[in-house]
């Protein structure tokens, strides 16, 4: 498959998604990129070419994935007041929250068997994408099924999170907020803007810092997943 | 007449001085992710780097903040192809669909209500 084809498909079926996220009026399970994921893997069943070769020929757009991990400092450094205004509250429940995230999937997945590479790319889940792909190539981890995995908890997170959290909404947003953005990222994101958009910043510095906090823990945890 | 052109070009030429700066430290990010022995990804010293440069100049911010802006607008495309991979683990994750729901369920639950339990606590200690 030729790279400008695989480049048009993905980046036409991406404005598509959008559209039809769009229609579904932005709701959290409208998720831009799984639907254009599933759009690109309809056109490939249709053209009969198999997902390797797309994988191979949509590469460029992958080298564009580390200089966009780069670009996660500028919200960081935008958000530097809400940063020190929140302070020991939020760095303590990115810290906590992100070290659950890790050892609850890890430690789960050993108690129901699962494979090595599941356990693996589990142990990014609660990242958002770029993070997790730049974890799992670096520390050696299989980087696409990390990637579809986050995708997936962020679905599971809008799903469940504010049902349990429900009271917490409007008693308490900003930890509702960070709650949403620490386990479901930025499909969190785009449920705490329809429904507490005061405290959306809260649920960005979630989704930035905390993806930033496991970065930096999760090579030291490494040998346990990995063992 | 003159005006707008040159506003477009400086607006051009700050677009791909920031881009270029990105891609500078996502390479010696990755560089240097495989010279030291920390075992961070590269891109995540090269965002540590460009934090660094935001907070030492607000040149820095003006100049590359556009650039960071709109690639992070479009990160939803650069991820597409990795979430299209997981295609190619379907055979592999069939045995174990099931758990790993259950997996994603336990951890998620944990992970939020851990979050928002803590961020609580510590705000109503502060009080």
């Amino acid at each position: 498959m030729p790279a400008v084809l695989a480049i048009v498909a993905t980046v036409g079926a991406y404005l598509l998604a959008q559209r039809l996220a769009a229609l579904a009026r932005h709701h959290p399970v409208a998720n831009p990129v799984a639907i254009a994921a599933l759009l690109v893997l309809a056109l490939l069943f249709a053209l009969r070419l198999p997902v390797e070769s797309y994988m191979t020929s949509a590469q460029p757009l992958r080298w564009l994935l580390a200089p966009a991990t780069v670009a996660f400092a500028l919200p960081i450094y935008r958000q530097r007041a809400a940063i020190v205004r929140a302070g020991p509250a939020l760095l303590a429940a990115l810290v906590v929250g992100s070290t659950v995230g890790i050892v609850s999937a890890v430690a789960t997945a050993r108690l129901l068997g699962l494979s090595a590479a599941t356990t693996k790319a589990l142990s990014t889940k609660s990242v958002t994408s770029p993070f997790a792909i730049a974890l799992m190539e670096r520390l050696g981890g299989p980087a696409d099924l990390a990637a579809g995995l986050v995708i997936v908890t962020g679905l599971v997170g809008v799903a469940l999170l504010p049902l349990v959290l429900r009271r917490q909404r409007d008693r308490d947003p900003d930890g509702y907020a960070l709650a949403l953005g620490m386990a479901a990222h930025i499909v969190g994101n785009q449920h705490v803007a329809q429904a507490a958009p005061q405290s959306l910043s809260m649920a960005s510095l979630a989704l930035t810092l905390a993806g930033l906090f496991t970065t930096l823990i999760l090579p030291l945890l490494w040998p346990w997943i990995a063992g | 007449m003159l005006k707008p052109a040159f506003w477009k070009l400086g607006r051009s030429l700050k677009l791909g001085l920031g881009l270029a700066l990105l891609v500078g430290l996502a390479g010696a990010g990755e560089w240097a992710s495989h010279r030291l022995p920390l075992g961070l990804p590269g891109a995540i010293l090269g965002l540590l780097a460009y934090l660094a440069l935001l907070a030492a100049s607000p040149r820095i911010h003006a100049w590359t903040g556009e650039a960071a802006e709109r690639l992070l607008k479009v990160l939803g495309i650069l991820i597409t192809p990795a979430a299209v991979g997981l295609a190619t683990h379907t055979d592999a994750m069939a045995s174990e669909l099931g758990r790993i729901v259950i997996v994603l369920v336990v951890s998620t639950l944990a992970t939020g209500l851990a979050t928002w339990a803590t961020f609580r606590l510590v705000t109503s200690w502060r009080r």
